[in-house]
């Protein structure tokens, strides 16, 4: 039976592993849309796509396959099965999808999943970026089955992979160019003097600078070593089971060695860039120097002045403000983002901001199903109105008209289409400006009313990720170029009197601010003069003027984006001195187009109907001193979009073959997540000798089977409403006593709320609340009849970034007849006593724990390798309970401190030292508790 | 398929199977094996590695067994008589019985094979890719190593020429030793150790001069005899093909797609011809053109005098394997899991035969078989419908 009840948890964790929303506490992902699935059949792929966006999967379906012919030459191997490729129109969308059971940060772009060989992929406004991504993520898919192929070739087992910093290095390398990102960061990490080497990149594990570091190493490989040897390096892959000796065998130098050529040559290179550019710290001064800072505008009000900002500082993103006129500013917080169904995430490095003359602030954030935008008064700090489209799914970067009756924004639609859209604010009029595939963004209201700056790949150079600024004339709707060339464009920024325009290019290397002057402007054909502000050897994003001559902006520095303040710009343009002129007097050539793969004669297009394949598949043996063997096993399933999910579990505890009927234990669960209600049904037959855990002297046979149907709905992603009804006809002989039969019915309603912020070992900051009312009845004997009460309530009050005060309250309560007991003791609830000894059918508890940093890292070094340890915090903590059944009986409790290590983030060891309290509290017991345990802080 | 018997040899199946290696595995071919005029016995079919065979076979050709070695294989299979030598990626060395496809035994060796070894008489000369001994002489009647020498890893194919071994290993040398001890006879450094680069490339001769290409993108000539290196010529990729000889001219495709011909006795370049891709295959080639597959799915016949098109075909993955002429047909594979006979003279497909897997070794023909190796571990045997 100790068998069997390891099984019930293997299941429940498949479960739980399936669906967040079926955790005890838990965050929800909410599937808000219901997606029309199809499939579209190319030559190599099965593309899922969802109506809306046909015209863009048939694009996407074009560029995968141009990226398989591709890379199956650079590989030199091809993929023996069709590639299943999932696209999303937006990532919101995105963000839904259940081929991962985990939620998906904005940062992600896409992923391989390589159980099933599942590509994921949304658009994300851009037809480059969805190129990258694509071939990004076929690289992973090539590499996998090619190492695989190489392993099983050399007949040795797949259970190795090489390091991630190569995975995704090779990904990058192999599916875009060098661009000004990817030398903004490793200028900046040379400069700073932050290269992680190969030996340490652990320390960076899945950042985005290991990507870059990792394509870097790629490129140098390439360029020094031959592009070949880049292959080799997988080919060579079965020779050692050290990558660095794979390294040494293919280059002829292992990790320590490449490490020393490699920096070297990095310094080589960038280094020089120091003699003529500089790193913002050295010529501006931050605002802030801590967090992250981004998207300022400037704002000023009765004399006052002050600049707002989207900012992450402890983990939750906010817009700030801060006031400039003050000797050393404090942030202050304007919208509390991230833990409300409103502000449910900001677009931290997407979205700029904007504040009408009127002093309303407009801005977006993801709200339910889709991006709404927000007006927010910070006269009176209060947020005016919330507009939400239908049909725009993200929202992006709202400017204000010059009378403040307006706004232009930029939007993504169901299609994937990034155009811009108007909104007059009286009469909520939606006009849409642009309408095509080219990924438009960053309108900028000159202050004229009578242009609209933006930047867009509507130009030649579009398909290369090459972004141009362009004027679209609010009253002809016609659009004209203001920038031209093979360089990048972004952030347009008109000047309070709309002289000037203010933007940011990587014109001639790292991407800075520059100006032009419109008020010279008399025509289109005539060269744009643009004159460079900031030299910063890193990069400079969203400039916004200020007064006058005054510009904020955000800059790039060590590993982290501040804003800085230039209160006077022209002399920094006359100490620069650079200029630039574009010449507008040839045509600007033709513009791109991205095939569409379509028609009988290249692809069918067939609605979804479900495939399905195995998950994992699992069978055990086992021999217990008491029970004897016992065998079993367990597999999952689902479907090729992880909507519908099958779990059966089979297990057999007889020890004789009369028994072999008699102790057949089996499951069968089948949860649904494809629409916003999941639920979960599911029939079972358990059967055999039991323990009780909640009293050990009980030990019993029983033979229960039935079914049960759960429901969750979640109301946001912080909140869901759930439901279950178990019915289960339950034979049990005590042996001891006379044998019970019931029909047993349970029923239950909880409400959970959660929008906790965790840290390495539990939730730093939010709270989480649970609230259960259930009945369990026999509806045939009467034997059992007890009505359940669970309240869990947990707050997390932050002290400081890495430091909270965590308390929570819960009542277990139990009562009627035949009514279950509930136990604690142990680790995880009242700690010091052992583990599950207290019982009770009802049963109280009150913690409360100051958590803090302890040690960050600690590393042991051996003469023939090294240990690192990472995230040591230190608890002190107090906890207090009771249980009973009938009377109650006493308060116990115990004070103490502890450590807890987080291990590989997949596990928290925990240690405590202590004293238990007894007799209602009034009395230490003698001396000290020592437990060591694991588990996640409540 | 069909069940006709097939003809027998014409000398009792010459093999036994026998014990060597402490019971887990045993080769042992037998001393009566005939030698014919087209047995298969390097890579390449012969020192010139043109990938021509002595005898023709015209499709439509059915598959009369197939066998599993059970692990990756990218070494050409070796034909003599009625045994099949498979060398294998996880470092076997196996015999089949031609006529039925049946294991006759294997020899365990220290590190995988990934080139094609050299089948003399009673011996084969087996380069390793991740041992000590990194050359090593079997004998076949006695199944047991006969000599090994220490060479650094060798991941091409031994050249067998009269009483000489010449092999190109990844440390960038070119070594020239006597079969029957392994003696180093010279040895040639391709540069100095600092930047010396690896050598993928099987070297061909004409009986002179040693051919071959390197990874530094250097394709190298040296006197046969003492090793003394006669010319060099640089061109701008990476050589992973083995080179052939073809009239006077050796003839090697590059990383860049480019094929070079250049003159086998003055190293003076003759012609380039552009595929548009990478070459990873060797090439093939008869009298009058040279055949070569490029990674973007299209085999190349050019004209072996004036480096022209004559002629291209589109396939529908990488060619990465060299094809082999049998007369007037072409036979190749590709990754798109087929195999393919094309008219050597005007490219026209004649034929195609789905297999189960993709086809990253050349194909042999012995007599009237036609050995072919798909998924990397499987060989199917194919004979015209009629025998």
């Amino acid at each position: 039976m100790r068998s069997f009840i390891r099984h019930s948890i293997l299941l429940a964790v498949l479960i739980q592993t399936a669906s967040a929303q079926f955790y005890y506490f838990g965050r929800n992902k909410v599937q808000y849309t219901e997606f029309d699935w199809k499939v579209l059949r190319t030559e190599h792929f099965d593309i899922y796509y969802y109506t809306e966006m046909k015209e863009l999967a048939e694009r996407g379906a074009f560029l995968a396959e141009e990226s398989y012919k591709h890379l199956e030459q650079k590989f030199n191997h091809n993929i023996a099965s069709r590639i299943p490729l999932i696209f999303y129109s937006s990532h919101l969308h995105f963000q839904q999808t259940n081929v991962t059971p985990g939620f998906i940060p904005e940062g992600v772009g896409g992923f391989f999943e390589f159980l099933k060989g599942r590509v994921v992929i949304p658009f994300q406004g851009s037809m480059s970026q969805f190129a990258h991504v694509i071939r990004h993520e076929l690289v992973h898919v090539f590499m996998h089955s090619k190492i695989n192929r190489v392993l099983t070739d050399h007949r040795q087992s797949q259970d190795r992979s090489p390091p991630l910093w190569f995975t995704e290095g090779l990904a990058e390398a192999w599916s875009t160019e060098w661009d000004t990102q990817a030398d903004m960061v490793m200028r900046d990490a040379v400069l700073n003097n932050y290269v992680v080497p190969l030996n340490d990149m652990d320390r960076i594990y899945g950042s985005f600078l290991m990507y870059k570091e990792g394509e870097n190493v790629i490129r140098f490989i390439a360029e020094r070593y031959g592009e070949e040897k880049v292959l080799l390096l997988l080919e060579n892959f079965w020779k050692s089971s050290s990558f660095s000796e794979v390294m040494k065998l293919t280059i002829g130098k292992d990790y320590k060695e490449f490490d020393k050529e490699w920096i070297y040559a990095l310094k080589k290179r960038y280094y020089p860039v120091m003699a003529k550019e500089d790193l913002p710290s050295g010529v501006t001064r931050n605002i802030l120097d801590y967090g992250f800072n981004v998207k300022p505008v400037f704002y000023s009000h009765n004399g006052k002045r002050y600049v707002y900002f989207i900012g992450n500082h402890i983990g939750y993103t906010n817009i700030y403000r801060v006031d400039l006129d003050e000797e050393r500013p404090e942030p202050e917080v304007v919208v509390e983002g991230e833990k409300s169904d409103d502000f449910e995430a900001f677009h931290l490095f997407q979205s700029k901001l904007d504040i009408s003359k009127e002093g309303l602030l407009a801005f977006v954030t993801k709200s339910g199903e889709n991006d709404a935008l927000h007006i927010y008064d910070v006269h009176q700090d209060k947020l005016r109105e919330t507009i939400r489209f239908r049909n725009l799914v993200m929202l992006s970067s709202p400017s204000w008209s010059p009378d403040g009756k307006r706004l232009v924004f930029a939007s993504i639609d169901k299609g994937g289409n990034n155009d811009l859209y108007l909104l007059d604010l009286p009469t909520k009029h939606l006009t849409r400006l642009t309408n095509d595939f080219y990924s438009d963004n960053d309108p900028a209201w000159s202050p004229n009313g009578r242009w609209i700056a933006f930047s867009s790949d509507r130009n030649p150079h579009g398909m290369k990720g090459k972004f141009n600024l362009f004027l679209y004339d609010v009253e002809t709707g016609h659009i004209e170029y203001l920038t031209r060339g093979d360089k990048s464009y972004y952030a347009p920024a008109w000047s309070k009197d709309g002289k000037t325009i203010a933007f940011t290019t990587d014109l001639d290397g790292a991407q800075n601010v520059w100006i032009a002057s419109m008020a010279d402007r008399r025509e289109a054909s005539a060269p744009l003069v643009m004159k460079k502000v900031t030299q910063y050897s890193t990069a400079a994003f969203d400039p916004s003027w200020g007064e006058g001559n005054e510009l904020v902006l955000t800059a790039f520095e060590n590993f982290s984006f501040q804003i800085k303040r230039l209160p006077d710009i022209q002399p920094l343009i006359d100490s620069v001195n650079i200029t630039y002129a574009i010449d507008f007097s040839e045509p600007a050539g033709e513009l791109w187009e991205v095939r569409r793969l379509e028609g009988p004669s290249v692809v069918t297009d067939v609605p979804y109907t479900g495939e399905y394949k195995l998950d994992i598949a699992q069978s055990q043996i086992s021999t217990d001193p008491i029970f004897g063997t016992a065998g079993g096993a367990a597999l999952a399933m689902s479907d090729v979009l992880g909507n519908e999910q099958y779990y059966f579990l089979i297990y057999n505890t007889a020890q004789a073959r009369s028994e072999f009927l008699e102790s057949f234990n089996i499951a069968i669960s089948r949860i649904s997540l494809g629409k916003r209600a999941n639920h979960a049904y599911g029939i079972f037959h358990f059967a055999g000798n039991r323990y009780d855990l909640t009293d050990p002297d009980l030990f019993y046979y029983e033979r229960a089977f039935g079914g049960y149907f759960a429901l969750s709905y979640p109301l946001s992603k912080f909140r869901r409403i759930e439901s279950s009804v178990t019915v289960s006809n339950s034979d049990k002989d005590v042996y001891v006593e006379v044998p019970r039969k019931a029909l047993l019915m349970s029923t239950s309603f909880s409400f959970v709320g959660d929008n906790s912020l965790w840290g390495p070992s539990g939730p730093l900051d939010g709270n989480r609340m649970k609230l259960t009312l259930a009945y369990t009845t026999d509806v045939q004997h009467s034997n059992v009849s007890y009505f359940t009460i669970i309240a869990d309530y947990r707050h997390y009050l932050r002290l400081s970034n890495r430091s909270a005060l965590a308390s929570r309250a819960h009542l277990w309560y139990n009562e009627g007849k035949e009514a279950r007991r509930f136990f604690m003791g142990g680790s995880w609830d009242l700690r010091g006593w052992n583990r599950w000894s207290i019982r009770g059918q009802k049963l109280w508890l009150t913690s409360h724990e100051l958590r803090f940093p302890f040690i960050d890292q600690l590393g042991i070094r051996f003469p023939f390798g090294g240990l690192t340890f990472g995230a040591i915090r230190g608890a002190l903590f107090t906890d207090i309970g009771g249980a009973w059944d009938h009377t109650y009986i006493e308060t116990m409790g115990s004070v103490g401190g502890g450590l807890r290590l987080n291990f590989a983030g997949a596990i928290v060891l925990r240690y405590d030292i202590g004293k238990r309290i007894e007799k209602n509290m009034s009395k230490f017991q003698e001396g000290l508790f020592h437990q060591f345990f694991f588990g996640w802080d409540f | 398929m069909r069940t006709k018997n097939l003809k027998t040899p014409s000398i009792f199946v010459g093999l036994l199977a026998g014990l060597m290696l402490a019971g887990c595995a045993g080769l042992r071919v037998d001393r009566s094996l005939r030698p014919r005029p087209y047995d298969w016995l390097m890579y390449g079919g012969s020192e010139a590695r043109t990938q021509r065979s002595f005898t023709e076979v015209a499709p439509p050709l059915e598959r009369r067994w197939e066998y599993n070695a059970l692990g990756g294989i990218t070494a050409s299979p070796l034909v003599r008589d009625s045994v099949v030598l498979v060398a294998t990626l996880h470092g076997e060395l196996q015999a089949v019985n031609l006529s039925n496809g049946k294991r006759i035994g294997y020899v365990v060796l220290e590190s995988s094979v990934a080139g094609t070894p050299a089948w003399d008489g009673l011996y084969a000369y087996v380069p390793l890719a991740n041992a000590e001994e990194s050359l090593v002489c079997l004998s076949l009647t006695r199944a047991q190593k006969a000599w090994g020498v220490s060479l650094g890893p060798i991941e091409s194919s031994p050249l067998l020429l009269k009483d000489r071994l010449y092999v190109t290993t990844l440390d960038g040398i070119v070594y020239c030793v006597k079969k029957q001890d392994g003696m180093e006879v010279w040895k040639f450094e391709s540069a100095p150790k600092a930047i010396r680069k690896p050598i993928r490339s099987s070297p061909a001769t004409d009986g002179r001069v040693l051919v071959f290409g390197s990874d530094e993108g250097t394709i190298f000539g040296l006197d046969i005899e003492t090793g003394r290196l006669l010319w060099k010529h640089a061109v701008r990729a990476s050589i992973f093909a083995s080179t052939i000889i073809q009239d006077g001219k050796a003839i090697v495709g590059a990383l860049d797609g480019v094929l070079h011909a250049v003159d086998v006795t003055s190293g003076k370049h003759l012609w380039l011809y552009e595929t548009g891709s990478k070459i990873y295959g060797s090439a093939a080639a008869n009298a009058e053109k040279v055949f070569v597959g490029s990674a973007d799915g299209v085999l190349h016949a050019i004209d072996v005098r004036t480096g022209k098109e004559v002629w291209r075909f589109q396939t529908k993955s990488v060619i990465n394997s060299a094809p082999l002429v049998a007369g007037g047909f072409l036979y190749f594979g590709s990754l798109d899991r087929t195999l393919y006979t094309l008219r050597t003279d005007t490219g026209e497909e004649v034929w195609r035969l789905p297999v189960e897997g993709r086809i990253k070794v050349p194909p042999v023909l012995w007599g009237r078989t036609l050995l072919v190796t798909y998924e990397d571990k499987y060989i199917a045997a194919l004979k015209p419908l009629s025998e």
